[in-house]
């Protein structure tokens, strides 16, 4: 095709005029600033413009490219959401692993036997937050009566584990934090969260038995536990304790102290929640430290106070109020 | 330039004088060598450049290029009312080498006159072609580049531009008589819809007196394959 072409002028538009060439073919050329303006009806010669061929290739390519770009998109977006990142096994009794994405969604739901898959019929946590899915998965375990009473009483624990990259579970855990359930939450082995539906503070008061046998200091233990249990599962304070060390001693307690003590021990609950909370958060950490037994020597003041759990306790209770040292001191009478 | 003068002897003079010119001219746009006893292309442009000796004013610019339109114009509208038309071609190659000498009799002020005529033209055009929705962007994106097409889109407008019954459907409906166009043609239908923006603009052109310089500006010429 030529370059340039010639014709009559029957049109000018800003830079660009319409000629109609002598071999009666309508073509738009580039106007010449340098030339003074051609007049309507004069013969004009200019380069043609190849406007058509340019702009379905501009709108070809940029198609191309969009929808190159759209697919990669597309592809990496779904690539990068089905990709696991971790993976959560909840084991009530049913097993069920979770495998998430980076977004914390369930991408994927695995029975690990045959409760699990019994559970996994009945919901459905695809595309479901893994903290949601966890909270379904629990609470269909409750339907299905694998969560039942005996469940607690039966020294059981709901044992979640993360592999993978981390996940937080701040919003299960608040949830699960109402539930009358102990649950415990690792995360590539080390335990984050760990919570005894009747006794927060479980591991500590196994420590007190191993360090000392005094049987009043399980009492205030005790005391101390129950309080806080109050505090934590407000309708289940007075529950077995869930350690076997502590359920025999409270076995014996129970005997001893019922009479003179649970009253007091409620009342004292409810009057006191503030301070025990504080007591409750500590002992959880060092729960924590205790179970992964990397005891963190630089936390002294942790490692001492399990250590002299008991007694610190006792002072604790008896700084906090004046029933908790009345009833400390019945006991170590 | 003062033509006047050249009159004052005889028109039969003036006329004789020029036979060459319009002999060139008509054999240009016939493509082939003439007798001035059997032809009828020869006449006809005699009778045109008669005709434009007598309706020459000197506002229109230079008499020969005016002679010109007028002969092609006579030319093609002889082709179009012809029972046996030629086949037409748009010729592009040649530029006018004939018209040499009296081009360079052409003065600015001549030319700017000629023009001015066109530009008349142009704009009635353009405004005609606004009652078909056209223009000439439009235009631009639809006329063929191809020379194959553009011969024969131009045939079929000259063979359309001669039927009365069409010119007039497009002149009330403002839009192309496409199967009546098929049945005359013989066309494609697909070929006539694709390119009847273009098709359209051609009728116009030819089936319209007052487009004579735009005609004479298209260079058609008689094709090499006409059944002559």
């Amino acid at each position: 095709m030529v370059n340039t072409r010639s014709g009559l002028v029957m049109k000018i538009e800003h830079s660009t005029v319409y000629l109609m060439t002598a071999d009666g073919e309508f073509v738009k050329v580039r106007l010449d600033k340098k030339e003074s303006l051609p007049i309507i009806g004069s013969e004009y010669c200019g380069k043609v413009i190849k406007n058509t061929f340019i702009k379905s290739n501009i709108i070809k390519y940029a198609s191309v490219a969009c929808l190159m770009l759209f697919t990669l998109l597309s592809g990496g977006g779904a690539y990068a959401y089905y990709k696991p990142v971790s993976t959560v096994t909840i084991s009530i009794n049913p097993v069920i692993e979770l495998k998430s994405n980076v977004w914390k969604k369930v991408i994927s739901a695995n029975p690990l036997n045959g409760d699990g898959k019994r559970i996994l019929q009945e919901i459905s946590l695809k595309n479901k937050t893994v903290e949601d899915a966890l909270i379904l998965v629990l609470a269909q375990a409750k339907k299905d009566k694998f969560i039942n009473e005996n469940y607690n009483k039966n020294n059981k624990t709901v044992e979640i584990s993360i592999k993978g990259k981390e996940l937080s579970l701040s919003s299960f855990e608040k949830k699960i934090n109402e539930d009358a359930l102990s649950v415990k939450i690792d995360n590539n082995g080390t335990i984050i969260y760990n919570k005894n539906s009747k006794n927060e503070s479980g591991s500590s008061s196994d420590n007190i038995k191993d360090n000392t046998n005094n049987s009043k200091k399980y009492n205030t233990d005790i005391d101390k536990n129950d309080a806080n249990d109050t505090q934590a599962n407000p309708g289940n304070g007075n529950l077995p304790v869930k350690n076997e060390n502590t359920q025999k001693n409270q076995d014996s307690n129970n005997n001893s102290n019922k009479n003179n003590k649970v009253n007091n021990k409620n009342d004292n609950s409810t009057n006191y929640n503030s301070n025990d909370k504080s007591n409750n958060y500590n002992d959880t950490k060092v729960k924590e430290k205790n179970n992964d037994d990397t005891i963190d020597i630089t936390s002294k003041n942790k490692n001492d106070r399990n250590d002299e759990d008991s007694e610190k306790n006792n002072h604790k209770n008896s700084n906090n109020n004046g029933h908790y040292s009345e009833s400390k001191d019945k006991k170590y009478k | 330039m003062v033509l006047s003068e050249e009159f004052i002897g005889s028109k039969d003079d003036f006329i004789e004088k020029n036979k060459k010119f319009i002999y060139s001219i008509t054999s240009s746009i016939c493509k082939r060598n003439l007798q001035w006893e059997n032809d009828d292309e020869l006449s006809i442009a005699l009778i045109a450049f008669n005709n434009a000796c007598k309706t020459y004013v000197e506002s229109k610019g230079n008499f020969f290029s005016y002679a010109k339109v007028l002969i092609k114009n006579a030319l093609i509208d002889y082709f179009r009312k012809a029972s046996n038309n030629p086949y037409l071609i748009f010729n592009s190659d040649d530029k006018e080498l004939e018209f040499i000498d009296s081009k360079n009799s052409l003065t600015n002020y001549e030319i700017q006159q000629e023009n001015l005529k066109r530009n008349e033209e142009i704009m009635t055009f353009s405004n005609e072609l606004k009652e078909y929705k056209l223009s000439f962007e439009v235009l631009v994106e639809s006329s063929p580049s191809h020379k194959d097409t553009k011969d024969k889109l131009l045939n079929l407008a000259f063979i359309c531009s001669k039927e009365t019954s069409i010119v007039d459907y497009m002149y009330n409906n403002k839009m192309l008589p496409v199967k009546q166009i098929c049945l005359l043609t013989g066309e494609n239908r697909k070929l006539i819809e694709k390119w009847r923006r273009y098709i359209l603009t051609l009728i116009l052109i030819f089936s319209n007196s007052e487009y004579i310089y735009l005609r004479s500006y298209l260079n058609i010429k008689v094709g090499d394959n006409g059944e002559y």
